[in-house]
């Protein structure tokens, strides 16, 4: 085996002239797109959401479900835009190395790495839980061990990531396709169209304190829990290079994925706010699945939890995706070792980076379970959303640089965001204040984070930075502004 | 033996033999293979010699420009 050395003889090989590189295959459209978007995404509105209820009560939920989703929705049409034009793995990581420069890029890459490996170990170890659920509901005693199908799950969404982009994300529309209907047939189960048939909102109704317990101070912390609802919309970027037309494909996937995402968030919330008490449902695991228990209706229940796994098993698919290309982007930039951008001649898939972040996703999963500490897997969750929070911080700032190193007309784009530059500042100011919330709830963990991606940025910088050529590492076909 | 632990014992073994078929499978190709025909990079290896790649290295401006 020939591997790329970090010290030793001074080896350089270049690509031999007419020597095509393996590329990623081009494969995707529109509806892998969404279904990555959502699939990372809608297990945030079977479990993790209704945390802002507990925090700011029925309306502070619903209020940051709408201020989030502004949010979000300004990331992913800025996604759009940028994405179109620089159609390339990686997502964000590919646009910082081209607007900023190497030292934004490597802590942007890394972000996404993290992010996304630590949300999907999260997955694992709530796909364990769901299955003892489902095995205790079944009449079952025996308890089934999280270790086993944790590591399992891991396991094989990473092979079915080894062997193809267009199988993984396929079967990633089946299963967030199935879970998105069975919101839907909750709210059509419960009569939701009729609040006066089984949906008790008269408490909501009469007064303003039913809902807002704590003021306005609770729909600020409310926020950092409001991210659940579409938490990894913007990994749709990072397929961008394996899509057929990444110019069609990121912004009609995308934008689909937010409506659909918008239109979960308000049914859950109504279903929830309308079944479950709040105190309750502040501290509920599987929100949508009690509301269906309690509708009372056995192919609820029955729908409900096979939606909550579904969702589960299509998110953990989805970060698996997505930590491995944005992995993978930084190898072949030279900002991590060369071995990791090897593409499998036969699958076209980042095989080595699938295979690196499994043992990695599978201690994040494992680690609360083995030292017995559950509350160890909420920090997991919360270094995922902190990063991910981190990714956001940057994507306003870079838009408006966008936008000034390829003013409109000079290049092509397959979306142009409009009202420009109201988004990317809307964007700044949004993340502004959940960052302000996350600290309120997660302080020590936000500073411990911040110190870890400072040590990093002075690993790389004494270590990596001088494989970097910035001239190679341009590979959009754009205008190179000056200095590259 | 129980159904769950018959389940666990099952759930062990399939990830056992997908890890098994995985790193099979990593060193086959790399043995079968030239790195240049699997590295995906403009450039094939990392400059080893750093006064060779001094350009790139860090300035007080981030971007160089």
């Amino acid at each position: 085996m020939t591997t790329a050395g970090e010290s030793g003889a001074p080896t350089v090989a270049t690509q031999t002239p007419g020597h095509h590189a393996p590329a990623l295959r081009k494969v995707l459209s529109p509806m892998h797109i969404w279904a990555l978007g959502v699939g990372i995404v809608l297990v945030g509105e079977f479990m993790g959401w209704n945390f802002s209820v507990e925090k700011g009560g029925m309306y502070g939920a619903l209020v940051a479900a709408w201020f989030v989703g502004l949010l979000y929705t300004c990331i992913v049409m800025i996604n759009s835009e940028v994405t179109s034009a620089i159609p390339a793995a990686g997502g964000q990581y590919a646009q910082a190395k081209h607007t900023v420069g190497p030292l934004m890029a490597f802590n942007v890459g890394l972000y996404l790495t993290l992010a996304y490996t630590m949300l999907e170990a999260a997955n694992a170890n709530v796909l364990s839980y769901l299955l003892s659920q489902l095995s205790s509901l079944t009449g079952s005693s025996e308890e089934l061990s999280p270790y086993a199908f944790a590591t399992l799950a891991i396991m094989a969404l990473a092979w079915l990531n080894y062997r193809g982009v267009f199988a993984a994300l396929s079967l990633n529309f089946v299963i967030t396709g199935f879970a998105f209907v069975t919101i839907i047939v909750l709210f059509f189960g419960v009569s939701g169209w009729n609040p006066a048939v089984s949906l008790h909102l008269d408490g909501l109704i009469g007064s303003l304190d039913n809902g807002l317990p704590y003021g306005w101070i609770g729909v600020i912390a409310a926020f950092q829990f409001g991210m659940w609802f579409y938490l990894g919309i913007e990994g749709t970027a990072q397929a961008a290079e394996e899509c057929r037309s990444a110019s069609r494909s990121v912004p009609i996937g995308s934008m689909a994925g937010i409506m659909t995402l918008i239109i979960a968030a308000g049914l859950t919330w109504y279903v929830c706010a309308g079944l479950l008490p709040w105190h309750y449902l502040g501290v509920s695991i599987t929100p949508l699945f009690d509301a269906a228990r309690v509708s009372g209706s056995g192919v609820l229940v029955l729908l409900l939890l096979l939606g909550t796994l579904f969702a589960t098993i299509a998110s953990a698919n989805g970060c698996i995706n997505d930590a491995s290309r944005a992995w993978f982007s930084m190898s072949r930039d030279r900002y991590l070792p060369a071995w990791f951008s090897a593409v499998h001649p036969r699958y076209h898939t980042p095989f080595r980076s699938v295979v690196f972040l499994v043992p990695i996703a599978i201690a994040f999963a494992l680690l609360p379970v083995l030292l017995n500490q559950p509350t160890l897997l909420a920090t997991v969750i919360t270094f995922s959303i902190l990063s991910g929070l981190l990714t956001y911080s940057f994507m306003g700032p870079n838009f408006i640089r966008f936008r000034k190193l390829w003013p409109m007309g000079t290049i092509t784009r397959g979306y142009v965001l409009p009202l420009h530059p109201a988004p990317a500042i809307a964007l700044l100011l949004l993340s502004g204040i959940v960052f302000f919330a996350t600290f309120l709830g997660y302080g020590t963990a936000l500073l411990s984070l911040l110190a870890f991606y400072l040590l990093a940025s002075i690993w790389f910088v004494r270590r990596r930075y001088r494989y970097v050529k910035r001239g190679a590492q341009f590979t959009a076909d754009l205008p190179r502004p000056r200095g590259y | 033996m129980t159904t769950a632990s018959i389940l666990n014992l099952l759930a062990w073994v399939v990830s056992a033999v997908i890890a098994a078929w995985l790193i099979h499978d990593v060193v086959r190709v790399s043995r079968n293979h030239d790195e240049k025909d699997l590295i995906n990079a403009a450039e094939m290896f990392d400059d080893l010699d750093p006064q060779a790649a001094a350009p790139a290295a860090p300035s007080t401006k981030e971007d160089g420009r």
